[in-house]
């Protein structure tokens, strides 16, 4: 079922129907305008269900990857590295197991950079943005960083609370903790990337001893850096700014794409619903804004198709959670 | 321009700019974007200091680090030359034979060898030595001018045909073209070479090109053909063909003569380098 939103139709006024995003803009929006607008923290709310365990499973694999691959160990002749993943710049090599590739050679990966934006395109014109919502590593690492933070810092509430409430011990402590750990995973990220480059083993002696190349060292400073600050300081921010692909995905989709929305038609009219209240004449939505405050991204998927949402699904999680409690379909069952 | 409005749908100002139809929404920046430019202005202007950066009407700003890739370059080069001088000595004043003897010298000019042949020599003689049509193949043991590491050291000194004025020199008549012969004889020289060479050839051909090649050839050739490498002349016996082994190459180089130009490398090698390269030939060839 397709919604297609009238933008013919002239709004409804406000206060009348739900609240349109229009109205929510104005709310927001500084009173004295401005140009410039600071980031409005998120507090995404822990949910459980389908799609948040696929993130699970998908984060452990993918960083699975990304630390064990340097450590994985392929036989060569002679006085070859014996790494199966090594970018050689010294030796001018690129070894990847059984595929050794030298510098004139470089149009391997341009025609692998061509298809894998030619496959990024496919994916996102059949199944929407899956890769945003699931396999970015900005996605994948944000996710880690929000995890981190409700460790130390509890869920949603629990962090509102605790950045609205005055310097105590209590409260220090907790983000001390949060930064720290971050900035070892951030470490551990930076450190992982420099033994692409360098024989594992050898490189994580000399690292410590101080004998490394200085490439390693900028390299390791710099993910370290970018890490820590996009995965918990910027968040949506690098989605919704810096990354020209949201951009782009409207070019992308039509109305046969996969995507996560929110169904008009099932939901409407919305409004609060008490306990033995009968469902007809209204929608499902009991605007219990669960699917509001589990967004990573910040905003409201029922205002439809935006460019912030990287079609996590973690909206649907929150809803069927609510709808199996007031007793209405999970949307995988209607 | 059309005049600023609000969108309906997402209720934020218009810039007023319109572009067929499509209106720009004038949204906010993000005010991290804000701080991101001015580092990027602070950045700029430590750079301007530090780097060359503004160009003028005689020369450009130097910065106060005086940064130069290409004074970098000269220095990286005398670095490299002092890093090198003392097995440079040791090349410079050991004789080939004490090189090639010498287990640790002898590793230090093959490596310095190798380089130098491949930026220099592997261009008309391959990477590997190879050779091709009209380029010696360095691998074997077939030397137009000797193999021995002095003889090799010494073509490469002064070069072949090069504008050396003691470059290695022979000339190949061009019997066809510059109508030294007539063409028949030329053909039946063709059917003599190649009998050489001990393959079937036309024997009345042979026959009556014998004292044809004793009286034009033989004097660089040798009366048997077996070549001269002190005048630089070719054996015509062996398998080994500079310009091609069939009757067409033969008959060709019998009548065009060529002969092929490899410069002289003194002027651009110092002596230690020409018998570190003098090394490595004679140690990746086959026999003398």
């Amino acid at each position: 079922m397709t919604t297609v939103i009238d933008r013919t139709r002239t709004p409804e006024p406000e206060g009348s129907g739900p609240v349109s995003a229009a109205a929510r803009a104005r709310k927001k929006a500084d009173p004295g305008g401005g140009l410039y607008k600071a980031r409005t923290p998120i507090y995404p709310k822990l949910v459980h269900g389908r799609w948040r365990n696929i993130k699970w499973a998908l984060l452990i694999l993918t960083l699975g990857i990304y630390y064990i691959t340097p450590w994985i160990r392929w036989d060569r002749p002679g006085h070859l590295p014996d790494q199966a993943v090594l970018v050689d710049f010294t030796g001018r090599r690129f070894y990847f197991f059984f595929i050794q590739l030298w510098p004139q050679e470089v149009y391997f990966l341009t025609g692998l950079l061509v298809m894998a934006a030619l496959a990024l395109f496919l994916v996102t014109a059949l199944f929407g943005r899956l890769w945003c919502g699931y396999a970015c590593p900005q996605t994948v690492w944000t996710d880690l960083y929000i995890y981190v933070e409700r460790l130390f810092e509890g869920d949603r509430n629990a962090r509102m609370k605790l950045d609205a409430s005055p310097m105590s011990f209590n409260k220090a402590w907790r983000k001390i903790g949060k930064h720290a750990v971050w900035l070892g995973i951030a470490f551990g990220t930076g450190g992982a990337w420099i033994f692409y480059f360098h024989d594992a083993p050898t490189l994580i002696r000399t690292f410590w001893v101080g004998k490394a190349e200085m490439t390693a060292y900028v390299s390791c400073a710099v993910l370290t850096g970018t890490t820590y600050v996009f995965a918990g300081w910027m968040r949506e921010q690098v989605c919704t700014y810096m990354c020209p692909w949201p951009r782009i995905q409207g070019a992308m989709l039509d109305f046969n794409s996969l995507q996560v929305t929110y169904r008009k038609d099932r939901g409407e009219p919305r409004g609060p619903h008490k306990k033995n209240e009968p469902w007809t004449g209204r929608g499902d939505c009991i605007d219990c804004n669960a699917c509001v405050v589990a967004c990573p991204m910040g905003i409201d998927i029922r205002d439809g198709s935006q460019l912030e949402c990287i079609n996590c699904g973690l909206c649907i999680d929150a809803c069927d959670e609510i709808m199996q409690r007031v007793d209405r379909p999970r949307a995988d069952r209607l | 321009m059309s005049p600023r409005e609000t969108d309906d749908v997402s209720g934020v100002e218009t810039t007023g700019h319109e572009w067929d139809g499509i209106r720009e929404l004038d949204n906010p920046l993000p005010r991290w974007w804000l701080w991101t430019f001015y580092a990027c202005i602070v950045v700029a202007i430590v750079y301007w200091v530090l780097m060359p950066a503004w160009p003028g009407l005689h020369g450009y700003t130097h910065g106060t680090l005086k940064m130069s890739d290409r004074a970098q370059v000269v220095r990286d080069l005398d670095a490299l030359k002092t890093q090198r001088s003392a097995e440079g000595a040791q090349l410079r004043n050991a004789s080939l034979e004490q090189i090639e003897a010498d287990p640790k010298l002898q590793a230090y000019a093959l490596a310095v060898g190798q380089s130098i042949f491949g930026d220099n020599c592997a261009t008309c003689h391959g990477t590997g030595g190879t050779g091709g049509k009209g380029y010696p193949n360095l691998r074997d043991d077939v030397w137009l001018w000797g193999g021995t590491p002095e003889d090799i050291q010494h073509t490469i000194t002064v070069g072949v045909r090069s504008d050396h004025p003691d470059a290695r020199f022979s000339q190949m008549p061009a019997f066809g073209k510059d109508q030294l012969l007539p063409a028949e004889q030329i053909n039946d020289l063709t059917e003599y070479v190649v009998a050489l060479s001990h393959r079937p050839a036309n024997a009345g051909a042979v026959g009556r090109a014998a004292p044809i090649f004793q009286a034009n050839c033989a004097i660089c050739h040798g009366p048997e053909g077996k070549g001269d490498p002190t005048k630089g002349a070719p054996n015509l016996t062996d398998k080994d063909w500079l310009y091609g082994a069939d009757r067409a190459d033969i008959h060709g180089q019998i009548w065009n003569g060529r002969g092929g130009v490899m410069p002289s490398w003194q002027k651009r090698f110092d002596p230690e380098t020409i018998k570190a390269l003098a090394v490595y030939i004679h140690a990746n060839a086959a026999g003398q």
